[in-house]
């Protein structure tokens, strides 16, 4: 641990960013608590011909430099916390590694309120939505002659409404089309009664969980194939929530990165390889 | 199936009173004419017409039961 912050560390990579990030992997902090020296900028070369690698030196920065920068608000309360005992940097390195995780989350926490700016919403309003929803739902299948009975079930992240019965198969539709339709105007007319928000999943007996588990092996699926032939591969239109569970799926992959395209509903999933087929990057971390 | 968009409509819309719904009964289809308020046939139609759309798919799929086609028209 000691040798490590004093002597610096060689990292290489495509782009100086690249490589920093790679330190910040090695040492496990930001890249501001890093002493770093550019040794080689590189370049990409000619369409990703002829590349040379970028290279840095980092060193971790010992906590008096820290002091005198105190920029950023993680810095500061690790800064603040070492400054309250006599010896601020002795202290700060024998705290390091569990401190400035707790310090993480105290900035976060910090900064967590100001960016929900939505009502909270208690439970009581939880379930008296999730009810009112269970009657919507009921009066739209019975005007619309389908046969399905409407629970109430208390799932992991609070209540939804579960459909079942004899007509199941019609009132989930083609590809779940018309449970989604159901699930969004039921949706819109409780965000019309009042402002705060929750969300009424409608489930139709586990075929929800079904898809998304084929999403999650599609998703895995189409990320091997944009890897292995080092070509984007574009995804068929799928509603936000669909497209979520592809990006989450896929946020540790390594190798790719995935992005949303197009517009509205035709939006699409776009899985792009790192690097081209053949030509691997030696020491590339995602 | 008259019922079933007239009950949709009134719950979007501001004017609940203007939602007029007709239904045209043909031998295989029908046709269900839905009117509303002018400051309404937004909330109607949704941001990029999803919400008609979500409104033709339940339709669709009451249909589907009755063995029949349903359009729906939103009138203007």
């Amino acid at each position: 641990m000691e040798e490590k912050q004093i002597n610096p560390r060689e990292f290489a990579d495509k782009t100086v960013e690249r490589a920093i990030k790679a330190a910040c992997a090695f040492f496990k902090c930001q890249a501001e608590e890093l002493e770093i020296n550019v040794i080689t900028k590189g370049s990409t070369g000619l369409f990703g011909l002829g590349g040379r690698k970028a290279k840095i030196t980092a060193t971790l920065k010992p906590a008096a430099s820290q002091e005198k920068r105190g920029s950023g608000s993680v810095d500061q309360l690790a800064m603040e916390d070492a400054e309250a005992t006599p010896d601020a940097k002795e202290a700060y390195e024998e705290k390091e590694s569990t401190t400035r995780e707790f310090n993480t989350s105290e900035a976060r926490k910090a900064i967590g309120p100001a960016r929900g700016n939505r009502p909270k919403i208690t439970p009581e309003e939880i379930n008296r939505r999730v009810e009112r929803a269970r009657n919507m739902v009921t009066e739209i299948l019975e005007k619309a002659s389908l046969k399905g009975d409407v629970d109430i079930v208390e799932g992991e992240h609070g209540p939804y409404l579960n459909i079942s019965g004899e007509d199941l198969s019609i009132i989930i539709g083609k590809e779940g089309q018309c449970l989604d339709s159901i699930e969004y105007l039921v949706n819109l007319f409780l965000i019309r009664q009042d402002e705060a928000r929750y969300r009424i999943k409608i489930e139709a007996e586990g075929y929800r969980e079904k898809k998304d588990r084929g999403l999650v092996m599609l998703a895995e699926r189409m990320a091997q194939k944009a890897r292995k032939t080092g070509k984007p591969v574009t995804l068929r239109p799928m509603d936000a929530r669909e497209r979520r569970i592809i990006h989450i799926t896929l946020k540790a992959y390594r190798g790719i990165r995935t992005h949303s395209a197009g517009e509205g509903y035709k939006r699409k999933v776009v899985i792009t390889p790192l690097y081209n087929k053949g030509r691997p990057k030696k020491g590339a971390s995602r | 199936m008259r019922e079933l968009v007239e009950y949709i409509a009134k719950a979007l819309v501001d004017n609940p009173e203007a939602v007029e719904v007709e239904e045209i009964e043909g031998k295989q289809t029908s046709v269900i004419e839905l009117k509303v308020a002018k400051e309404d046939l937004g909330k109607i139609i949704g941001r990029q017409g999803r919400t008609a759309r979500a409104m033709r798919t339940i339709l669709n799929a009451a249909s589907t039961k009755l063995n029949k086609r349903s359009v729906l028209e939103i009138l203007e």
